[in-house]
Parts: structure tokens; C-alpha cells; sequence
């Protein structure tokens, strides 16, 4: 399951670009793209369903395992195909390729833990859209309540 | 290995800071040393070294959260450049000392200026990164060998505000927690981007307003925090007061004022509201720029939310005129009785890491430990009895400011800098090189050689904040333990340790074996930290008079003030003397980067947030680059009276049109700064500064 950006939250900060090169021996697997000098993008593997980058690996490096797609190092020659196919740009590294792995180990990734504002979510399809919702919902209902 | 706030961690362990296991590992609980908030986390230690930081899910300030800086705060602790020995400047370079001979040499240099010249001859700079532990015997030192000149950069960030508060309500500090800003209904913020520079107050702002509450930001740039804004008010650099009397004197003229809490609370307000006789709505926005309806529309929003907090930081601080912006702040929530309640307050934003504290320890001039004032008689006397001394300076000293000016007078003689780098910080880069050039002697303890450092006869080499015990004292007054996680690099040594032995070779009495002994002291002396002497794993909030028992929220029923009331004080605009003009027809305004902090002798020397900004940019509205031919990235030159400096062009609309602006984290930016300041407070004018712009060709 990939991870969500609020972009009406985000602040710009870099707290998870750090946090991610932190824990990944100085790689990071999210992209603070900053557009307008206004908007903060956090850019993060999708983890996409039908993934181009799996479909041009031919070593197998990258493979769908349930919701995620995980690169294994030791399989990859470093052609660079799955970075030119990752419609986001998210695979980086070159001959060394690298992406985000959702951090093994941990309940829920860095960067979301770390957003200072809140602006990052992980968790299923239906629990985010659900949450977006309910605070769409919230926003409507204050409008509707005279004051 | 568990311990509470780890992800993951199953049981909490009461009380246990460092917890090893068999691999020869423990987890060490700390305090960001960045930014004042406050944020904790572990360091996690492995044979010696610092390895990795992982924050405490279970802190209240930061909920696990942590900002780049607090990230990167790990690559200063083992960095190359550490200062390793003490250090003596000679013909041929530096010279290698024990700590006998450095200590030997500053002591025999202070005791000789004092002497020959008297107390008033010397100036000690204290430190904002340091411990409370650590200032407290910084201003002991100084106050004892008979000297008041005793002063820390809390005069370059918030010195308006501890005088301008301490003024109108008596206490000159955030009155409610950071996280408290969840429970707002409005929340305005002026001057400050706290996006950037707290990031975790976006946290809980974005919280409040998730609940509904309306959040305006005043800002001439549009910011990260305006970004989050409902509404955004983009005032002309220096007009912050004229926004602020608009407001009030709109609010009073509709009547929207909390007429109970005036009466019952406060004093002054007649005085306030003929002060105000000629500041309508329309005065106000020829001056601010922003339209009056704009400016009504903000002022309804604040005065009549069930609970409204105002945050403010340097924008409304560092003027030439920032204590008058400061009470001008105080006078808004006043007259709308926006105090004493969840939800409400003032939150001055400080910016190191222990500022608050440093300002509660003594390390400013106008006051004694715990905002005792030096010229009380029973101050003196508490603190002679306590120190043993009978030589305590009974009258303020030089700010850092006039040490400057001193300096240039010689009148002032010799300094002892612990842990700031005034070439950077301080405004007019030149007067400042110039100021300390011309003392005979000058003493430098830090962790890296900074600017400052470089021109100092002896430097010092310090511990940092993860090589020592100590408390630090955030924004919110709460006073935090720190642990010692690794060992200082070296024959560097802990502040505490440096002016312990620095005062012993002095011969005086300072009989201090470690930090929790210093504390001790601080909660027999200062009354507001009496009652804290058990810190448990989250610290305590100030005031504090028996243990356990403290108000998060300041100024509930009375304020600490003779008689209880609060006063209103008339805030008079004063126009910028630095009106852009045929010569210089741009403003310069500077500020702060989310990926750089202060002076930057820390962040420039850190190699993942150099990777993220490296070099210094002169942020330009696309109208005037166009004007000048400027383009993304060109190197360009912006000249004041002052001097000139170079930078990169960004060409934002972020920035509206005549405004220029750079961060103050590269030493070149105050070289264009000059020596207006604040007659009241001494806070430098930082904020609005004439200037050109040309390309280099």
C-alpha cells in the first residue's frame, strides 16, 4: 500500500526525504517536489497495481508481492529500464537503482511517522479515500451550520 | 531492548533514559538542539558512536514527528571539523594548548583587564544552545568577578518580547503549549514561518483548523505558512504595528472587544484607545498595503472566535521599532480577552533551542536569574548571599549590542564568546569585525572554528548538546533533561566543565561537581523553577513552586504584575528610516530556510541538508528581475549603505514586487545590514533594509 501526500498539508520541510535517506544508508525513496515555489509534492512509489517497472524488468529484480512492489538488489544488473518506465520518476540511482520499500520492519513507514504536519498516510485504498472523506464531509457540514 | 515511544514497543518503561542490551548498544532519550520546540528523540549509541536517531512517538510535543534538522542533527556530533584542543593564536598560526595552559591564559587575561580597567572593561557572551546548567554559572562568572556586561543572541531574537511583554502583562514568555494551538478556533500568525522554521507547530495548527478554526497568516512573502492560510495578508516589510493598531482600533470601533475581561483584567485602555485616535482602517492599509477590508475581515475573525491565539517571531521582533510591535501583539489579545483559556494565548516563537531558558537563567543583562532586576536591592543581596560575593553588580550592563559599541569605543576590552558567532549574526558584518578587532583580548568556546572563532586569540574546543547532561528549557517552558550519549571529540570539553574550572583558576567559588548539582541550585534560587526538581520523562512547565503541580496555561486569573492587571501600552508606529529611494530603490528582508538554521556554522558544516541548499539565494519578484535582466540562477550583487554581498537569484512570485530577500545561515547577508535597533529592547532592525540589486557581469 503506497503512500498518500496531502499536498494541502504539506509544508515543504524535507522531514521526510531526511528520514527516509536516514534509515536507507543515505538513498532516499521520496521526492519533495516543490511546484511554484508554493505546493509541496511529496513524490513516492506508488507501488502501482499493473507496475511498468516490473513489466520492462527482465532479471526479475522488481516482483509484486500483494499490494507492494519490492526491488531485490541482488537480482538487478542495473540496466536503469525500471527508471525510465516509473511514469513518476520514482526509481533513482542509476546503475544502483533504489525505491521506496515501505520500510520492513516498521508498523508504518518513516516518512509518514515523521511528516510534522501530518501530511503523509499510509494504509488501504479504502481507509484513505475513507478519510479524505470524512474530513470533506466535515468541511461541508460546517458550511452548512449557521453561526 | 524497549523502551517507551519506540515504534513498535509493546510495554512503556517508567524512568529508564538509556537502556543497553548485550550488543553493546543502548538508547539514549534527548532533546532536538535545533529550534525551540522542544521535539524529543533517542539516539541510539553503539560503541561509542551516535548511529541513529529515532524519535519518541510517545513525546507530546512531536508525537514521533521529526523536521530535516532534527533529522541531521546526528552528522554534527562526529563531524570532522569538531574542535579538538584548546587553541592559542601565535605568528605562525594556531597553537596547540593543554587545558592547564588555555585556561591559565584566559584566566590571566580577564583578571588583568579587570584590573587594570575595571569589571565594565570585560563582556561575556553566554550561549542559547547551551544548558540552563550552563548559563546559570556563565552569568555567575561574569556577575561575580563584578561585571554586568553579560548578554546572549536572545537580544538578536527576542529581547522585544521578554522587555515588551514583561512590560504589559508581566511575563515574558509563550503563555499556553505549542499543542494547545489544536484547541484554537482562530489563529493568526504574524511574522513568522513557522512552516519552516518549527515545523511541528504545522502539526497541531493543521489540527485546529481540520476542527474548523480559521488561520490567517500576515507575511510579506507568501511563505510555507501562508500556504496553509485561510487568509493571507501580505503587509510591506516594517509595517507590522500600523497592521496591528488598524486592527485594534477596528475592533474597537465595532465594539467587538471583550468589554468584561477588559475591566476586570486590565488597565489603560483609554490611553490605548486616544493613542489610536488616527489610526483608522484606511490609514492602516495606505500604510500596510493590505486592504482595509481584508485587514476588518482578519480583525472580526480574531476578536470574535470563542478562542484565538496569536503566534508571532522575528517579523514582528527584529525592528527597529520590534517592542512596540510586540506590545501591539499583547494589546490585540488584551482587548479580546484572548488569554488564560485552551485555545487562546500569545506564542512568541523563539528559535534556539534553549533560549527561553538561557533569558530564565540570567544570560541577558536587564536581569538576575529568574527575571530578577538588578536594581532591586533584594536581589543583590539573595544572590551575594547565595554566591558568596560581595562584588554583584547592582545596575544593567551592556546589551551585545552596545558590547559592540564599546568595543569600538575601548571602552571594552576583552570578551568571552561561549557558543555564538556575533561576524554572522550580528547586523553591520564589518562594525562587527571591526568591534572585535579592537579588543586586546578575545576568548571563543564552541564546537566548530566559526567566523568568530577565527579572529579570537584562544579557542576553547566544546562538547555538544549529545556529549553532556543538562536541562533545556523550549518555547513552552518546558524544562527538558538531556543525557550524555557519546564523549566529546578530542580534549573537547562540557561548557559546564570549561567555566567551572575557568572560575576556579579565577579563585572563586564555584563549587559545582555536575549538571544536577548546578540544578539544584537553580530550583533553591530561581522561584519559578522551585518546584521542578523531578523532571520525569516529558520535564515540567514553569512556573512551578511545588513539585508536580504547574500551569500549562499562564495568566488563568491574574496576571503576575502589581495588582494583578495587565496594561495596555500604546503602540506607536515609527515608519522605517530605510524608505527605498532613487539609489536604492529595493527592500531587503531576511529570514530563515527550512534546511539551514541561525548563523549556519552548524548546517553549512552538514552534508544532507547542504544537499538540499548550498549556497545562498536573493530571493526577487519576476517584475523587478525582469527589470534588471536577471534570471533564475544568476549570480547577482545587493548593495546597501552598508556593504555588498553576493548570492544566487531565485525569481519567485512568492515575493511580492520592491521586496528582496535572503536567509541570514551564509555570513554575507549581514553584511548589508546596519545598526538601527530598538531603543527600548536593542534588538537590531533585520527586517527591512533598502537596497539595489544588479547582475554580476
Amino acid at each position: 500500500m503506497p503512500v498518500y501526500v496531502d499536498v494541502g498539508r504539506c509544508v515543504a520541510c524535507h522531514g521526510c526525504e531526511m528520514a527516509c535517506s536516514v534509515s536507507h544508508q543515505g538513498r532516499s525513496g521520496v521526492f519533495v517536489q516543490v511546484v511554484d515555489d508554493l505546493v509541496g509534492v511529496s513524490m513516492i512509489c506508488r507501488h502501482c497495481q499493473d507496475a511498468p517497472c516490473i513489466r520492462v524488468c527482465y532479471a526479475g529484480a522488481l516482483q509484486q508481492e500483494g499490494t507492494e512492489v519490492v526491488l531485490d538488489e541482488t537480482l538487478c544488473t542495473g540496466c536503469g529500464l525500471c527508471q525510465a518506465a516509473c511514469p513518476f520518476g520514482l526509481i533513482s540511482g542509476g546503475t544502483r537503482p533504489f525505491k521506496c520499500d515501505l520500510c520492513p520492519g516498521l508498523q508504518t513507514p518513516l516518512c509518514v511517522t515523521t511528516c510534522p504536519s501530518g501530511a503523509l498516510s499510509d494504509g488501504p485504498f479504502q481507509a484513505v479515500a475513507g478519510h479524505f472523506r470524512a474530513l470533506a464531509a466535515q468541511k461541508l457540514a460546517r458550511s452548512g451550520v449557521r453561526r | 531492548m524497549r523502551l517507551p515511544g519506540l515504534p513498535g514497543a509493546t510495554a512503556a518503561v517508567p524512568e529508564v533514559m538509556s537502556v543497553s542490551d548485550e550488543s553493546d548498544r543502548s538508547m539514549v532519550a534527548t532533546i532536538c538542539p535545533y529550534c525551540a520546540c522542544g521535539c524529543g528523540f533517542y539516539l541510539e549509541v553503539e560503541r561509542g558512536q551516535a548511529r541513529r536517531i529515532i524519535p519518541r512517538s510517545d513525546h507530546p510535543v512531536n508525537q514521533g514527528a521529526l523536521c530535516p534538522k532534527g533529522w541531521a542533527s546526528l552528522e554534527m556530533i562526529h563531524h570532522p571539523e569538531r574542535l579538538k584542543w584548546p587553541l592559542r593564536r601565535t605568528a605562525d598560526g594556531w597553537e596547540r594548548l593543554s587545558w592547564q595552559q588555555a585556561l591559565q591564559i584566559l584566566a590571566d587575561n580577564l583578571r588583568r583587564i579587570g584590573d587594570t580597567r575595571g569589571p565594565d572593561a570585560l563582556g561575556f557572551l553566554s550561549s542559547t544552545k547551551c544548558t540552563n546548567e550552563e548559563n546559570y554559572l556563565i552569568q555567575k562568572l561574569a556577575r561575580t568577578m563584578g561585571c554586568a556586561n553579560v548578554d546572549s543572541c536572545a537580544r538578536l531574537c527576542h529581547a522585544s518580547t521578554v522587555v515588551g511583554l514583561r512590560r504589559s502583562m508581566g511575563s515574558c514568555s509563550v503563555t499556553n503549549p505549542l499543542s494547545d494551538l489544536a484547541n484554537s478556533r482562530c489563529i493568526l500568525v504574524i511574522g513568522s514561518n513557522f512552516a519552516e522554521n518549527h515545523p511541528i507547530l504545522a502539526r497541531w495548527v493543521l489540527q485546529a483548523k481540520e476542527a474548523g478554526a480559521t488561520l490567517i497568516v500576515a507575511d510579506p512573502r507568501r511563505t510555507p505558512t501562508a500556504w496553509l492560510a485561510d487568509q493571507h495578508l501580505p503587509l510591506r516589510p516594517g509595517t507590522d504595528v500600523a497592521l496591528l493598531n488598524g486592527m485594534v482600533r477596528h475592533i474597537l470601533d465595532q465594539g467587538l472587544h471583550d468589554r468584561d475581561f477588559v475591566q476586570r483584567r486590565t488597565t489603560g485602555l483609554e490611553q490605548l484607545r486616544s493613542s489610536l485616535a488616527d489610526f483608522s482602517l484606511a490609514r492602516a492599509e495606505r500604510i500596510t498595503g493590505v486592504s482595509a477590508g481584508e485587514l476588518a475581515r482578519a480583525a472580526r475573525a480574531y476578536a470574535s472566535s470563542p478562542a484565538s491565539a496569536v503566534v508571532y517571531g522575528m517579523g514582528v521582533t527584529q525592528h527597529a521599532s520590534g517592542t512596540a510591535g510586540v506590545e501591539a501583539v499583547a494589546n490585540l489579545a488584551l482587548l479580546c480577552g484572548q488569554l488564560g483559556r485552551p485555545g487562546t494565548g500569545i506564542l512568541p516563537m523563539r528559535g534556539q533551542n534553549n533560549v527561553q531558558g538561557a533569558c530564565d537563567m540570567g544570560a541577558m543583562t536587564e536581569f538576575y536569574p529568574g527575571y530578577r532586576l538588578p536594581e532591586d536591592p533584594r536581589t543583590v543581596q539573595v544572590f551575594g548571599a547565595a554566591w558568596g560575593s560581595t562584588c554583584l553588580p547592582a545596575r544593567k550592563g551592556l546589551t551585545s549590542m552596545e558590547m559592540m559599541d564599546a568595543a569600538l569605543f575601548g571602552t571594552l576590552k576583552a570578551m568571552y564568546i561561549v557558543g555564538e558567532d556575533p561576524i554572522c549574526s550580528h547586523p553591520d558584518q564589518s562594525r562587527t569585525r571591526q568591534a572585535l578587532q579592537s579588543l586586546d583580548f578575545l576568548a571563543v568556546q564552541d564546537i566548530f572554528m566559526t567566523e568568530t572563532a577565527e579572529m579570537a586569540d584562544l579557542v576553547l574546543p566544546a562538547a555538544c548538546w549529545a556529549e553532556k547532561e543538562g536541562t533545556f528549557t523550549s518555547a513552552e517552558r518546558r524544562v527538558q533533561r538531556i543525557y550524555r550519549a557519546t564523549d566529546p571529540p578530542g580534549e573537547a570539553r562540557e561548557d559546564l566543565w570549561i567555566v567551572s574550572n575557568l572560575a576556579r583558576t579565577l579563585g572563586l567559588n564555584f563549587p559545582y561537581t555536575d549538571a544536577s548539582s548546578v540544578f539544584q541550585e537553580i530550583c533553591r534560587r530561581v522561584t519559578i523553577y522551585k518546584g521542578l526538581v523531578d523532571l520525569g520523562d516529558f520535564g515540567g512547565f514553569w512556573p512551578c513552586l511545588e513539585p508536580g503541580k504547574w500551569n500549562e496555561i499562564l495568566h488563568q486569573d491574574c496576571f503576575p504584575t502589581e495588582g494583578g492587571l495587565a496594561r495596555f501600552l500604546p503602540a506607536t508606529y515609527c515608519p522605517s528610516t530605510q524608505e527605498p529611494g532613487a539609489d536604492y530603490p529595493l527592500l531587503l528582508t531576511t529570514g530563515r530556510k527550512v534546511c539551514h538554521f541561525n548563523s549556519g556554522s552548524i548546517t553549512r558544516r552538514t552534508p544532507s541538508l547542504l544537499a538540499i541548499s548550498d549556497h545562498l539565494v536573493v530571493e526577487m519578484n519576476p517584475e523587478d528581475a525582469a527589470v534588471l535582466e536577471i534570471v533564475e540562477g544568476d549570480r547577482v550583487w545587493v548593495k546597501t549603505v552598508q556593504g555588498s554581498a553576493s548570492g544566487y537569484a531565485h525569481v519567485s512570485g512568492s515575493i511580492p514586487a520592491g521586496v528582496v530577500f535572503m536567509p541570514f545561515h551564509f555570513p554575507a547577508t549581514n553584511r548589508l545590514t546596519g545598526d538601527a535597533r530598538d531603543p527600548i529592547s536593542h534588538i537590531p532592525e533585520l527586517k527591512a533594509w533598502a537596497c539595489q540589486v544588479k547582475k554580476e557581469v
